[in-house]
């Protein structure tokens, strides 16, 4: 994978055609984002994969699907429409002969539209901050991942389908992201335990945190034991809330770089 | 077959677009309707999934052609990615893979697919049978074996890593075959690219 040393650039043409794996096209999107070479390259083996299409076995196109996607167009743009007062009401203003009523009843009809207008905004807006939320912690991630003072360790091997760990480890902070994938959930009521493991003494617990049923877990602020030379890092299958000392064989484990390597 | 003459370049149709004009929709619908519903059945195997993909793929278009930028690359590329994107996340979520690996195993891979309509794009008949053929001849100009990597890639959706399994290569050498394969299309394709390419 790209994360443990293959040049992002011999990557472009299968991001291109989709044909990286999760992990692979995570790592090469942290590298797009800040790659303006890279963006070019990607951007042309598009263009291969657009003219590719030409080589697709012919399909008849089904005859309705352009009304239908003429009909979308125009709903949602209705939908964007300032709403329209009633066509009654500018009646019934013009001959100011409308009775107290109707009025109300109109009143009432463009005060729920506009309540239901207000629900949809409402709905939109928290879609909004929620995509806003969820960028903001992707931007984070990347930034966590990109940062010069970052050494990538792996646990597990590289292009393997077993169960494989990247430590982002920034010396300068002591901070450290965790990204796992390809690792089962932990059983019920168990969860992963991330050990340090210094030069001398035993090893130091640290967090605990359990994957999704994909195999894809992250943990991204991980405090980073100061004041020691660290060897090594390593995972084991423990309890729920942790444990002070391992109490189950090491599942994955790797050494550290010495500082400055 | 449209006159080039009198036909609105495809940037321009995404920018009418982008301003609510329907009938820009509906043109770059005719220019790109056929290729596109092409390559999803390609992937999908089903009528109604690449109905499905064509349908999405346009409307995303209609949604985000205020954020299309021409500086980025052609009307083409955007319209193939967003379609691609769609079938293999279709593709990948219903687990169909099987499937449709053992209707193609049951193909002559070797063999070149029929080729499709193609883009409608503005240009004289000439322009395009030229750029279709190019396409055709840039493809058997690979060494089989890259061409059977971006084949099972781009057509039947498989990763790098799949591609490997099914063929019993090593990983490493399918993703050598697959670059040199596209950087090969890369050259021999440029001067056929879409307007608008970067």
């Amino acid at each position: 994978m790209s994360g443990a040393g293959q040049d992002p650039r011999e990557l472009a043409a299968a991001y291109s055609l989709g044909a990286l794996d999760p992990d692979e096209t995570r790592a090469f999107e942290a590298a797009l984002a800040g790659s303006p070479e890279l963006q070019r390259e990607v951007a042309e083996y598009r263009e291969v994969s657009a003219l590719l299409a030409q080589a697709a076995p012919g399909a008849g196109l089904p005859a309705e699907l352009r009304a239908r996607v003429l009909a979308q167009a125009a709903a949602s743009k209705q939908a964007h429409l300032p709403p329209r007062a009633p066509r009654l009401l500018w009646l019934a203003l013009a001959a100011s002969v409308v009775a107290l009523g109707a009025t109300s009843l109109l009143w009432y009809s463009t005060r729920q539209g506009l309540v239901e207008r207000d629900r949809a905004i409402a709905v939109l807006r928290d879609s909004l901050a929620a995509r806003e939320e969820l960028l903001a912690f992707r931007e984070a991630e990347i930034n966590a991942i990109l940062d010069p003072n970052v050494t990538l360790t792996l646990m597990g091997e590289a292009d393997s389908p077993k169960p494989t760990i990247q430590l982002f480890w920034n010396r300068k902070t002591n901070r450290m992201l965790v990204h796992a994938f390809q690792l089962a959930p932990a059983a019920s009521r168990r969860a992963y335990q991330l050990w340090f493991i210094p030069k001398q003494g035993a090893p130091i617990p640290s967090i605990t945190f359990n994957t999704e049923p994909s195999g894809h877990g992250l943990v991204p602020e991980v405090q980073v034991p100061a004041g020691m030379e660290l060897a090594a890092a390593a995972i084991t299958e423990e309890p729920e809330g942790g444990s002070p000392q391992p109490t189950t064989p090491v599942l994955l484990v790797a050494s550290f770089a010495p500082a400055g390597s | 077959m449209t006159d080039p003459s009198t036909s609105p370049r495809d940037a321009d149709l995404v920018i009418r677009m982008a301003r609510g004009d329907e009938a820009a929709l509906g043109a770059l619908y005719d220019r790109f309707g056929g290729v596109l519903y092409a390559v999803a059945f390609r992937l999908l195997g089903e009528k109604a999934d690449a109905e499905e993909v064509v349908f999405e793929t346009f409307a995303q278009a209609w949604r985000d052609a205020g954020r299309f930028d021409p500086a980025r690359g052609s009307t083409a590329a955007w319209l193939t990615m967003m379609a691609r994107s769609r079938a293999l996340d279709l593709l990948r979520a219903h687990s169909r893979r099987a499937r449709i690996t053992d209707t193609a195993a049951r193909e002559d891979s070797s063999s070149a697919p029929a080729m499709s309509g193609g883009f409608t794009a503005p240009g004289s008949a000439l322009e395009e049978d030229e750029r279709r053929r190019a396409v055709r001849q840039a493809l058997d100009g690979l060494a089989p074996p890259q061409r059977q990597a971006i084949e099972l890639a781009y057509y039947e959706g498989l990763s790098q890593s799949e591609i490997a399994a099914r063929l019993q290569e090593p990983l490493g050498t399918i993703k050598t075959r697959m670059r040199i394969g596209m950087q090969k299309l890369r050259d021999a394709l440029r001067p056929y690219y879409f307007e608008g390419a970067v």
